[in-house]
């Protein structure tokens, strides 16, 4: 009998081994790779521009800022966290703190929705002192906290030629990157929009602080572009990646790398593989059509 | 009635493969010349059938298990006591500073000082757990207000977000007018659930122009909104509400606006707190009012059958085995 179990079933019994080890298997705990993102926005009037190209249409810096942090929200796996901040003058204010992004994806959803223009406190854009900010907050926030910090590297007032416009950052070892905006050509920045949002006046050449160090006609801080000569060397001394941010997607690409994942133990069902066997050594069993053993 | 949902829907694609054992199969076929001679076996026929039904059934239950299914997440109405509460919550620097320190007697010594938004940040946090089925907005504010959640049960969110106050200093100057109507305008298109408050925390008042005045009493009233303002006192200066009449040519900006709070016409009360134990207690006074019936949601998560599903198919395997053993299966 038992031979006769073995010779023709075997399929069958090695099917109902398997199912037996699916109906007793736990969640096992395993290692998975999950972020921790504290995402600055700049919102100074500068990330006004609409100057940045996406999908072919242009928008605002500001704007393609928020979609690529969208594209961010969207391919962290779950058990990472995400907080927002902004950052205008020389000061950045926390929003949320990092928050698991599955279980509270609407609530980071509709606060994304909310950072605008509107909630600029000041018009300054201190690059260097909003990173610096930016970096300390991460480093509060515990060591598997990465920086994001999006801007358009536009300093006003402008800094002195040779000044980095940034405190020492070497206490606080955050990773992260550094996400540029914007366009490469000088653009007009807008100074008063009316209650639609449409731009009714721009800043003039003798309404803002030009450079000291330059000759008359040099230097046109009314004007304005992504700066990628100082966000890379802002980058280089904080020692966070610099992205020219060229499409929605490229974010989440850059950000989902091995140095800033942390591990994160998450219990996973492997039931479907010993199920799968089960399967496999039934249909196998039963497949017609088979010479006769 | 929750639908039922499949994890990887697409896997039921496999299911014709249930069919396999019902198609003949030479394996199963015993060489034997003359059938005709033997008698008719009901009983082996009637197994035999038992046997293939048997198989597709192991095979249909596999695949459906493997395909993970669930009853779909389901959200129940429920009627029960709570509010829905605006918090407009003062984030500008002035909040960061120490609160009024109690004049120490000789024999005190001088203890941790708290910041004001320490203070505020323990009390909504007691707040938030406390009564996780009310729903809040949260905005900050200083020149401007920072929407940060419109109105969400989501209470791991919102600490969050008081979290996040804790963070740095905020900007220097408020001002509380336009605050008070981003806060008011939370409740804008939402129907009428339960008692609604506004709930503003800050260490500093305001005197608002005429039309601004007019705009906060005519919101408070359209969306039916009780206005707390919990004090935070600053120093041994801070003025003390309870003194003051409804006289409005005061000096102090704080009496300027407790006094045009009073005169609203609306549902108003002042706390005043300089510590931990007068925070929680304006916040449990709070807590008690706004108690009235409220409808609110819950979630009820989908359950998960794939276990059933497994132990289905291991029973109706082992029968398999179990018939497998008595069949003839060589002569």
């Amino acid at each position: 009998m038992a031979a006769q179990l073995l010779n023709k079933n075997s399929l069958i019994l090695l099917a109902l081994a398997a199912l037996l080890v699916c109906v007793f298997l736990k969640p096992v705990v395993l290692t998975r790779p999950a972020y921790n993102f504290q995402v600055t926005f700049d919102i100074s009037q500068s990330m006004k521009v609409e100057d940045h190209l996406l999908d072919g249409k242009s928008t605002s810096r500001l704007n393609a800022a928020k979609e690529a942090a969208l594209g961010l929200l969207q391919a962290l796996p779950c058990g990472s966290s995400i907080g927002w901040s902004v950052f205008t003058e020389r000061r950045v204010v926390s929003l949320i703190t990092p928050v698991e992004v599955c279980q509270h994806y609407a609530g980071l959803l509709s606060s994304l929705n909310y950072i605008d223009g509107d909630m600029r406190w000041a018009n300054a854009s201190g690059i260097g002192k909003g990173l610096h900010s930016s970096i300390r907050a991460a480093h509060g926030l515990g060591e598997t906290t990465k920086l994001v910090f999006m801007s358009d590297g536009q300093e006003a007032p402008p800094l002195r030629a040779g000044s980095r416009g940034m405190p020492k950052t070497d206490k606080y070892p955050v990773g992260g990157l550094i996400v540029g905006v914007g366009g490469a050509t000088p653009v007009r920045i807008p100074k008063t929009v009316d209650e639609n949002g449409q731009v009714t006046s721009y800043w003039k050449a003798d309404e803002v602080v030009q450079r000291s160090d330059a000759t008359f006609g040099q230097s046109q801080e009314e004007l304005s572009k992504r700066q990628d000569g100082h966000l890379s060397k802002l980058g280089r001394l904080a020692d966070l990646i610099y992205l020219p941010l060229e499409s929605t997607d490229q974010l989440a690409d850059v950000a989902l790398v091995k140095s800033l994942a942390h591990e994160n133990k998450v219990p996973v069902d492997l039931r479907w593989i010993p199920a799968s066997l089960a399967l496999l050594f039934l249909c196998f069993r039963f497949m017609p059509g088979r010479l006769r053993v | 009635m929750p639908a039922l949902e499949f994890y990887k829907p697409l896997l039921l694609l496999l299911l014709p493969l249930a069919l396999l054992p019902l198609i003949p199969n030479r394996r199963d076929e015993l060489p034997f010349p003359w059938i005709n001679w033997l008698p008719v076996d009901a009983t082996g026929q009637r197994l035999h059938w038992l046997w293939k039904g048997l198989a597709a059934l192991t095979i249909c239950l596999l695949v459906v298990a493997i395909a993970g299914p669930k009853s779909s997440e389901s959200v129940i109405e429920r009627i029960g006591r709570g509010a829905e509460i605006s918090i407009l919550l003062d984030r500008s620097a002035s909040m960061d500073g120490e609160v009024r320190r109690p004049i120490l007697r000789d024999y005190q010594t001088n203890q941790v000082q708290q910041t004001k938004n320490d203070l505020a940040r323990e009390a909504l946090g007691w707040l938030l757990q406390q009564r996780p089925e009310n729903r809040y907005a949260l905005t900050l504010f200083n020149v401007v207000p920072m929407r940060i959640a419109e109105f969400t049960d989501d209470t791991t969110f919102l600490q969050a977000g008081l979290d996040a106050t804790a963070i740095g200093r905020g900007p220097k100057e408020t001002n509380m007018g336009i605050a008070l109507l981003a806060a008011i305008d939370a409740f804008k298109q939402r129907p009428y659930t339960g008692s609604r408050a506004l709930l503003l925390v800050s260490d500093g008042g305001a005197r608002l122009d005429d039309a601004t005045r007019k705009l906060i009493q005519a919101g408070l009233q359209r969306h039916q909104i009780s206005l707390y303002f919990i004090y935070v006192q600053s120093g041994i200066n801070a003025p003390d509400f309870q003194l003051v009449g409804t006289d409005t040519s005061t000096h102090s900006e704080e009496v300027a606006l407790h006094v045009f709070f009073k005169n609203l016409g609306s549902k108003y009360q002042v706390f005043q707190a300089d510590d931990v134990v007068s925070m929680g207690e304006a916040v449990a006074t709070i807590d008690d009012q706004e108690n009235l019936p409220l409808t609110y949601y819950e979630k009820i998560p989908g359950i998960d059958y794939s276990r059933l599903l497994f132990i289905g198919a291991l029973l109706s395997c082992t029968a398999l085995a179990a018939i497998a053993v008595m069949r003839l299966e060589a002569l």
